[in-house]
């Protein structure tokens, strides 16, 4: 009776640990990470190496920071017209990079030069001087990496450069307690047994 | 037989002890030093009459922190038990029922009963420490006059409270065989913080959270604009928090530490940061933090801090459009503010104001407003609730647009059809400047086939409203358009403290993906 539980049970537990192993071990370590805000900012350095440009957040291309296809804002529609190619569930891993490089370039070239937001400033002028092509007026100034901040102001320190001798005076110390330590339980013992 | 002192604090000369209790320090230490936290509130266990949250959680809107008891009952009603004798009679007997009879009504507290000598003694222990009529919050044991908050979630003789439950079943548990109560001893104790291998003082709670994601995208974008290629597979340490609770008298002092690391422009994680990291490096977070008190017997609990907003069902699926659009997830949706949360005989709610998210600088994109809900037990095992919230900001850090005022109003419901089915649903009215009205809901359906095993089929919407600044006339799904998404979920509850979670979902405008989830819980 109890040897057919006790299979279902070590089987269970067996799927169990398989599955949760395999959640673990059978993929490489990644982050969900958004790749094409680097790609922008790196496609943007190499069409304009004059100009220093910063990363900025899925909101250059999309309506909101969660990205996603099919929220794309003004300036979104105008790099999709430019031939970036993208499309869902179209991602190419070996040209995602040169896509966005293709699309900048192609942007930069048009005539007459694209205003996503119609604000009389052209995109390019806007994505050189940090503002968002895709918000017109004062109110996009500066808005293509907002200066949104996150955290408290607390930093996570740099580890301090190893002290070798600090290691090994440490270590010695920690060995003399655990000896002392045993010295004492084993004086305790024989107290006892006394 | 001897033990040496020094050895004695480690498991004694019992090597395995000694392992156990070492591996286990190392855990928490890792966790603590390298790794961030989220955490789980169950909503369907309005099925075992568990209506109210405060029972046991440490949050008064449930999630989190579990209580002592409430750390009880994840071991008894939440785990899956491989045919032991006493769980799964009693689960197929005695899981609660909203239907038909008295004695389906009567079941929860039956189930309690079976094996639940160990929150009896913590119930007690924690009562007669605490016998100036106020709610020991760490136990989750109210005074009895006080109790009939839960009550009314069962009918007639099943008015017995969950902090009653652990009482009443207390004697029946102690006429059992001694080797029985040992072996349920055992069993509730790898409930405790550390599968038992700590124990805390009744005043103290501990808690982690580690959770191993990976996700599957045949092809396509991922959400969160993470490009995943073909055939991409990828797995990341979603939440890696610890959290504690101390309590002194009717004060209550709670916080949670994490690290947490996202990529460039990432929005997961962000605003609950402590470190000022903005790139993909490891931060620190912190999701909740706060100060608060209790009072009238523990139906009001008056909190200031970093809180989770209260507001619709709270699911810990954080990427639900209706808690994604609604901005009211727990992954890192939390603001600082003051909050009143009640749990009364038949209503509970909490309304909080909102002072802005303080780990987010500058202030233009702080959101000020106030957000709550108020919920009604129709009957035993339904729950009717509404919840609201407005809030307003100099620039909206989600959109970027320029004195947004957000406006979310909806509706929500939690019913236990039987003892094995439950409905969550929820429906949300969105408002936003330079937005038509859109809207956003779910509704899931669980289905417990034996304890600890449950399918879920998840059904979503979401219109956000055509965006009348940016739309250039395009009304495309999700916006000015409705979208749809469904989920089908396995969720397994397999050890004490381990969950895996596989999930399927598909959303119009995205591809189907793939969840696995591996969800640890000290």
């Amino acid at each position: 009776m109890m040897r057919p539980t006790k299979t279902r049970v070590s089987l269970l537990r067996a799927a169990a640990l398989l599955v949760g192993l395999s959640s673990l071990g059978l993929a490489r370590t990644a982050q969900a990470s958004p790749d094409f805000p680097p790609y922008l900012k790196e496609a943007l350095d190499k069409e304009f190496p004059s100009v220093v440009h910063c990363v900025p957040l899925c909101t250059a291309c999309h309506n909101t920071t969660e990205g996603g296809p099919g929220n794309l804002n003004s300036f979104g529609v105008t790099l999709e017209g430019s031939g970036i190619g993208l499309q869902p569930g179209d991602a190419d891993p070996a040209h995602d990079l040169a896509l966005v490089e293709n699309a900048i370039h192609n942007l930069a070239l048009a005539m007459p030069p694209p205003d996503s937001d119609h604000d009389g400033i052209s995109d390019v002028t806007e994505l050189n001087d940090g503002d968002s092509p895709s918000i017109a007026g004062p109110a996009g100034v500066g808005q293509f990496c907002p200066d949104i901040r996150y955290g408290c102001g607390a930093r996570i320190a740099a580890a301090p450069p190893v002290d070798r001798v600090s290691l090994l005076t440490s270590g010695l110390v920690a060995f003399g307690l655990v000896l002392a330590r045993r010295r004492r339980s084993k004086a305790c013992a024989r107290r006892v047994q006394r | 037989m001897l033990e040496g002192s020094g050895t004695r604090k480690l498991g004694g000369r019992d090597r395995i002890r000694a392992f156990q209790r070492i591996f286990s320090i190392l855990v928490v230490t890792l966790f603590v030093a390298l790794f961030p936290s989220r955490a789980h509130a169950y909503s369907w266990m309005i099925k075992h009459g568990y209506s109210g949250c405060p029972v046991c959680h440490a949050d008064p809107s449930g999630g989190e922190l579990l209580t002592t008891y409430g750390r009880a009952q994840s071991e008894l009603l939440l785990r899956m038990h491989y045919g032991k004798q006493k769980a799964d009679s009693s689960a197929s007997s005695s899981s609660s029922s909203s239907s038909s009879s008295d004695s389906d009504n009567n079941a929860a507290p039956d189930k309690a009963k079976k094996t639940d000598d160990k929150p009896a003694d913590k119930a007690g222990k924690a009562k007669g420490d605490d016998d100036d009529d106020k709610t020991d919050a760490n136990s989750g044991d109210d005074d009895d006059d006080d109790d009939d908050k839960p009550a009314t979630k069962a009918d007639g003789a099943a008015k017995t409270t969950p902090s009653e439950k652990p009482a009443a079943a207390a004697a029946p548990a102690a006429s059992e065989s001694s080797s029985d109560s040992s072996d349920e001893d055992s069993e509730t104790e790898k409930g405790d913080f550390l599968w038992g291998l700590i124990h805390t003082p009744d005043w103290l709670l501990l808690g982690g959270s580690y959770r191993q994601l990976s996700v599957y995208k045949p092809r396509g974008t991922a959400g969160s604009g993470a490009v995943l290629r073909d055939g991409y597979f990828v797995t990341f340490p979603m939440q890696a928090d610890v959290y504690g609770q101390a309590q002194f008298g009717n004060f209550r002092v709670e916080g949670s530490l994490g690290i947490i690391r996202v990529g460039d422009g990432s929005p997961y994680g962000r605003a609950a940061q402590l470190t000022d990291g903005q790139g993909d490096q490891w931060n620190l977070l912190s999701r909740t933090h706060w100060i608060g008190y209790d009072f009238d017997d523990g139906k009001f609990t008056l909190r200031g801090g970093h809180l989770n907003l209260p507001f619709g069902v709270r699911i810990p699926e954080h990427t639900m459009w209706v808690r994604q659009m609604t901005r009211t997830d727990r992954e890192s949706a939390q603001q600082d503010g003051v909050a009143l949360a009640f749990n009364g005989e038949a209503v509970r709610g909490e309304i909080m104001g909102i002072a802005g998210n303080y780990q987010i600088n500058p202030d233009k994109y702080r959101e000020r407003g106030y957000s709550g809900y108020l919920e009604y037990m129709v009957t035993s095992h339904t729950a009717l609730g509404v919840s609201s919230l407005i809030t307003a900001a100099k620039e909206d850090r989600i959109t970027l647009e320029p004195n947004v005022l957000r406006q979310v109003h909806g509706v929500m419901v939690r019913a236990a059809f039987s003892e094995k089915t439950v409905l969550l649903a929820e429906a949300d009215m969105l408002a936003s400047t330079d937005h038509e009205i859109g809207y956003v809901g779910f509704a899931q359906l669980d289905f417990e086939a034996v304890q600890g095993l449950h399918f879920m089929a998840t059904g979503e919407v979401l219109d956000q409203g055509y965006d009348t600044l940016h739309g250039n006339g395009l009304r495309v799904v999700g916006q000015g358009q409705p979208a749809f998404g469904g989920w089908g979920t396995i969720d397994w509850f397999c050890f004490s403290h381990v969950e895996l979670r596989a999930d399927v979902y598909s959303r119009q405008g995205d591809t189907i993906t793939a969840l696995g989830q591996l969800h640890v819980f000290l």
